[in-house]
């Protein structure tokens, strides 16, 4: 049955692409254009739906916007069985299409089950038993270090704040399980010259060995069959549209004779890449650095999005971000595997050219085909959870146990994540090691791969070269994070990319260098980054840091050369000046999560946009999905422009005019940003008005109607909802902002903010003091009774508190603020809140709770107890020891008196009993 | 840990031949340990270390750049906005003492005018290997008007020494104004606010001296 899925890729058409950037003028632009030379079967998206056959034959697989439709149906049938049955085991399944060699990938029935059975579950994925050895050998590694309290700080830090901070990390080794994982960060002294060093030697790992995908087997590499299978039929498609570039990627120079702490690395950056335009196969992936395995889907998004859409008005050098959805069990894993084999493979040139023979040979099965297509209700599934998982900069930060598993909740963060607690970022190799041996985390292991989503941060030069064939330099060099701060990367990638472009790829080598010698990123910390002769300082804001602390410009201790790591750096007025009226619409709609879509004339004023909007709820963080720049490319392209069911709560920028009409049932639209000048076809419908700035009043004109093919209205900035704002506006804040001339932009920005954040403020007040009123009293937390739990939060309740004092009372600000309250606490946002608080207030409890019996006479209380309550007690203690919910809050001290504690208890218990409970003394 | 505070950043840059020691000097001064076994660098290092000069604290920003040639044209845009720097040669090998007076034309080139070049002429300690003998070190830098010490990281003689010295020229030279701090590169910043804004915890605030 799996067989028929086996697609002979190299018969596929060489992918016409050519589509991509030549994406002109209105919309015309139908993604299916680009089927135009392919000469596949089947051009109609729509028509591949209901002829899931089409797939084997091939040829139409550069049809991105078409391809996780694409499906056989018995094959789709096994899909989704994996995806039922294999959801837990094979979190990181992508790993051992590595090197199970093309008999598996034909067989992906086999492979399944294989998966299925593997009870280790990181036996079922390992590339060889080389790699396992490794594995093992570097987790030892890391306890070694552990043990040893780690090397020194190393030059990186002539304050010794780095060795300092990893040898206390190490002695807290035993408390602090995230402190496990911590000693392996030591490795970045490159100077760690045991065998078993972490460092990835890419002399012993040959170029080839660590491509992330040849052309063909590519796929099937990355993916193997308990994978969830959106990722596989995309993947498939992809390599139509994108595999014949892929050949032509070079994984770091063959001459480096390098060592790069990825682990360290990949703590701030996934990976740098370079995107080029190619004439014949449009936007391609010229260079990666470090060689990241990322899925095929995943590169096809970053290359896609790393270019404008529609035009090429962008000239000069352009810096925007983009946001991409993770294609599931996927890179981390399969990096610690590759990264693992070539670790095994020791540091002899010899036997790493075998890693790199055997993947070689690999490569040279094209007819070895990818996995399973994707059943819809998979795709579906996964992407309705993920559109779901929060952004949430505490989560992200504390949840270094690796990406989280779609699958098992889009919150599965809270488990391990505390507020302001300072969290031990996981080396890929011990993370792997140790949460391989947890079923529950096995689908989240990984690196500092840490949601569900990659952030790109793009730097795009488009120039004038007559020297060059189309007389245009276009490249990008994209950042690829797991973290979205676009003040810290956005600068970052400024910083490099002209020196790359000046200097080639010894320079992408020195920057990643640089950034290997990072401390790891916490939050509520303080940084200072060397990168390429420049100290970047960094502050990335604990959980429920005041904006204000930091985004006033004329706070007292404003400084402005400190970096902060937020999503909210954007220059709100310059971006919505022309919209200002309704700026509070936008936060109303932002606040309880209404799907909004935003126009822009180019990515930049686009990721500005969307960035800038999900900050206005600010400290209350986003919980739905956002794309700072979507394209018609993008893998979920799709599930947002699908008509047959609700509008996925999401926050879109947009560029491409196509958008106008894919994107017509979207209720909320915000065109924003002045029309480029540009010497050819425009974006969005219309000449350069700039008119713009006068469009201060929503206007009506801007025609979205689906008929209107090639809208040819006006470019203007408005604002257009099917949403009745409920709360009053600030008309003295409007006139203040329209006619004080002698404010700039910025000081403006930072009157907006503190409106914004005094709106939030006024509408979080009320839900801050109900939650406070479902705490326990502190004076009922007995070290002789169990923890008291929190009471329920009851909407009725709740809303009963605020018709007493609401906003309408404490903020004077008119309006129906119980319709808001009510819209809220259906939404992701207030979720997302309310688990955020639950946890800190069970950490806070727990804390307590600790102390006090900690603290507890317990000579006293024993005195009158018998043994009933003293076993009772017991077995309390012995549970708090092993919770790792307490662990994290018991000190060495603590733990001493919880021992002292317990051999007092044993004491008062007679022979036999103490035998019974297990303890011999 | 103690919260240190400082009057002045100082930017250096460390420069020579591939296997020299520049990485071995920058770890034994801002670790005062040697490494035997230091792989090659890539791109450029980076360490930092507070010191006193003439009872300022000032601190020190110091980037180890790789002497490999395949990174002599990114190590080259790292000059810019050094007060010091750094030239490094082996004792043991001529060939890296005869390199110097390229390295040479490169720091004048790339650095302003009033950048202090500090020559070190390490591994002193490996006397029986000598192949370039002090008093012809010490007449090149006469000759080219650098100050110049013979050190080893290995032992760590004259490595505190070589780094200070730079430190105190450089403060002479703000001192008595031939170092102008408003320039764009001089290199040096200085910390005019008693206090950081922010409180940087372990990690010293600083206006960096390298314009960003």
């Amino acid at each position: 049955m799996m067989e028929e899925t086996n697609f002979d890729l190299g018969s596929f058409a060489t992918p016409s692409t050519s589509a991509l950037l030549g994406t002109t003028a209105g919309s015309s632009v139908h993604p299916s254009t680009s089927h135009g030379s392919s000469g596949g079967p089947s051009d109609d998206p729509d028509r591949e739906q209901d002829d899931g056959q089409q797939e084997g034959g091939g040829g139409a697989n550069d049809d991105l916007l078409g391809m996780h439709h694409r499906q056989t149906t018995s094959a789709a049938a096994s899909a989704q069985r994996f995806i039922d049955d294999d959801d837990d085991d094979d979190g990181n399944a992508g790993v051992d299409g590595g090197a199970d060699g093309a008999m598996d990938q034909a067989n992906g029935v086999e492979r399944g089950n294989r998966n299925r059975s593997a009870t280790d579950p990181s036996g079922g994925r390992l590339l060889n038993a080389g790699a396992i050895h490794s594995r093992s050998s570097i987790s030892s590694s890391s306890s070694s270090s552990n043990s040893s309290g780690g090397r020194s700080g190393g030059i990186a830090s002539g304050n010794g704040t780095r060795g300092t901070a990893a040898s206390s990390y190490a002695n807290r080794g035993r408390f602090d399980v995230q402190s496990v994982y911590e000693p392996t960060t030591h490795h970045f002294e490159k100077r760690a010259s045991s065998p078993s060093s972490t460092y990835v030697d890419l002399i012993a790992a040959p170029v080839e060995s660590v491509a992330p995908s040849a052309s063909g087997s590519g796929s099937a590499l990355g993916h193997s069959g308990g994978q969830p299978s959106a990722v596989n039929a995309s993947a498939v498609a992809d390599d139509g549209g994108l595999g014949g570039t892929e050949d032509g990627i070079v994984h770091g120079d063959g001459e480096a004779a390098e060592m790069l702490d990825v682990t360290a690395f990949s703590r701030w950056l996934t990976c740098l890449c370079v995107i080029t335009f190619d004439l014949e196969l449009g936007q391609s992936m010229e260079y990666m650095y470090p060689p990241t395995r990322l899925t095929d889907l995943e590169k096809a998004n970053i290359c896609y999005l790393s270019f404008p859409d529609s035009n090429s008005g962008c000239m000069g050098d352009t810096v925007f971000s983009f946001r991409i959805r993770k294609s599931q069990g996927t890179d981390a894993a399969r990096v610690n595997a590759l990264v693992a084999a070539a670790v095994a493979g020791g540091s002899s040139a010899g036997s790493a050219s075998r890693v790199g023979a055997r993947l070689h040979g690999e490569r040279s099965v094209p007819s070895a085909s990818p996995a399973p297509p994707a059943s819809p209700s998979a795709f579906t599934r996964v992407s309705r959870t993920a559109g779901h998982v929060p952004f949430s900069r505490s989560a992200s930060l504390q949840d270094t146990g690796g990406s989280t598993a779609i699958a098992n909740g889009a919150y599965s963060a809270g488990g391990r994540a505390a507020a302001n607690l300072p969290v031990g970022p996981i080396s890929t190799f011990s993370a792997d090691a140790s949460t391989s041996s947890s079923a529950d985390s096995d689908s989240s292991s990984g690196s500092g791969a840490v949601s569900n989503f990659l952030y790109g941060h793009v730097f795009f030069r488009q120039i004038r070269d007559g020297g060059l064939k189309r007389g245009y330099f276009q490249k990008s060099v994209v950042i690829v994070s797991p973290y979205p701060y676009p003040s810290l990367y956005g600068k970052l990638v400024s910083l490099i990319a002209p020196e790359y472009f000046a200097h080639g790829r010894p320079l992408l080598e020195a920057a990643s260098q640089n950034i290997s010698r990072w401390p790891a990123p916490r939050l509520g910390e303080n940084y200072e980054l060397p990168i390429l002769g420049h100290v970047l300082r960094l502050r990335i804001p604990a959980v429920h840091e005041k904006p204000s602390f930091y985004q006033m410009s004329n706070a007292p201790d404003h400084d402005p050369d400190v970096i902060h790591a937020t999503l909210d750096d954007v220059n709100l007025y310059s971006v919505f000046k022309a919209v200002l009226p309704d700026l509070q619409t936008l936060w109303e709609l932002v606040l309880v999560c209404e799907p909004i879509v935003v126009f822009s004339p180019s990515p930049a004023v686009s990721s500005n946009a969307v960035l800038g909007l999900i900050s206005l709820i600010n400290p209350l963080q986003y919980a739905c999905d956002f794309r700072s720049y979507f394209t018609i490319h993008d893998s979920d392209f799709k599930e947002y422009t699908a008509r047959n069911r609700s509008v996925p709560s999401a926050i879109l920028g947009v560029t491409n005019p196509y958008f106008i009409k894919a994107l017509h049932h979207w209720p909320n639209h915000v065109v924003v940003g002045e029309p480029l000048k540009r010497q050819s076809s425009p974006v969005p419908g219309a000449q350069p008005s700039g008119s713009g700035l006068s469009a201060a009043a929503p206007v009506k004109s801007f025609a979205l109607s689906p008929a209107s093919k090639r809208p040819k209205s006006e470019w203007k900035q408005c604002v257009q909802v099917q949403y009745k704002p409920r709360i009053e506006r600030s008309k003295a804040l409007l006139k203040q902002l329209e006619f004080d001339a002698s404010m700039s932009d910025s000081a403006k920005t930072a009157l907006l903010r503190q409106h914004f954040a005094a709106l939030t403020d006024a509408f979080m007040g009320p839900l801050e003091r109900y939650f406070a009123s479902l705490l326990p009293l502190q004076r009922h937390i007995s070290p002789w009774k169990h923890l008291p739990a929190l009471s329920r939060f009851v909407p009725e309740d709740f809303l009963k508190s605020v018709e007493q004092l609401g906003p309408q009372v404490t903020s004077g600000r008119k309006g129906d603020w119980i319709g808001l309250y009510k819209a809220f606490l259906e939404c992701p946002n207030f979720k997302e809140w309310h688990q955020g608080k639950q946890r800190e207030a069970n950490d806070r409890l727990r804390k307590l709770y600790l102390e006090k019996v900690c603290e507890a006479d317990l000579a006293q209380w024993v005195q009158d107890k018998d043994e009933l309550h003293l076993v009772d007690l017991l077995v309390r203690l012995r549970e708090e020891m092993t919770n790792p919910a307490s662990q994290r809050f018991i000190t060495p001290a603590m733990s001493r008196q919880f021992g002292a504690h317990i051999d007092l208890i044993l004491s008062k218990l007679p022979n036999d009993l103490r035998a019974s409970l297990g303890i011999h003394q | 840990m103690a919260s240190y505070n400082y009057s002045y950043i100082f930017k250096y840059i460390i420069i020579g031949d591939m296997g020299v020691g520049k990485s071995c000097l920058l770890h034994q001064f801002t670790e005062k340990k040697f490494l035997p076994d230091c792989p090659h660098t890539i791109g450029v290092e980076f360490g930092t270390r507070i010191i006193e000069v003439n009872g300022q604290k000032i601190k020190l920003q110091i980037w180890d750049t790789a002497g490999q040639e395949r990174f002599r044209a990114v190590t080259r845009s790292y000059y810019r906005g050094a007060a010091g720097a750094l030239m490094v040669y082996d004792v043991t090998r001529r060939s890296t003492y005869n390199h110097l007076s390229s390295w040479l034309t490169d720091a004048r080139n790339l650095t302003n005018p009033n950048t202090t070049i500090f020559l070190i002429g390490n591994k002193s300690d490996l006397e029986s290997q000598r192949d370039v003998t002090y008093e012809e070190a010490k007449k090149f830098a006469d000759d080219n008007g650098l100050t110049f010490l013979e050190a080893s990281a290995k032992t760590g003689a004259n490595v505190e020494e070589s780094f200070i010295e730079t430190a105190k020229t450089i403060f002479q030279n703000i001192q008595n104004g031939s170092l102008d701090l408003n320039a764009a590169e001089s290199g040096v910043q200085q910390k005019t606010q008693p206090a950081p804004a922010v409180d940087l915890g372990d990690k010293p605030a600083a206006n960096s001296g390298c314009g960003c």
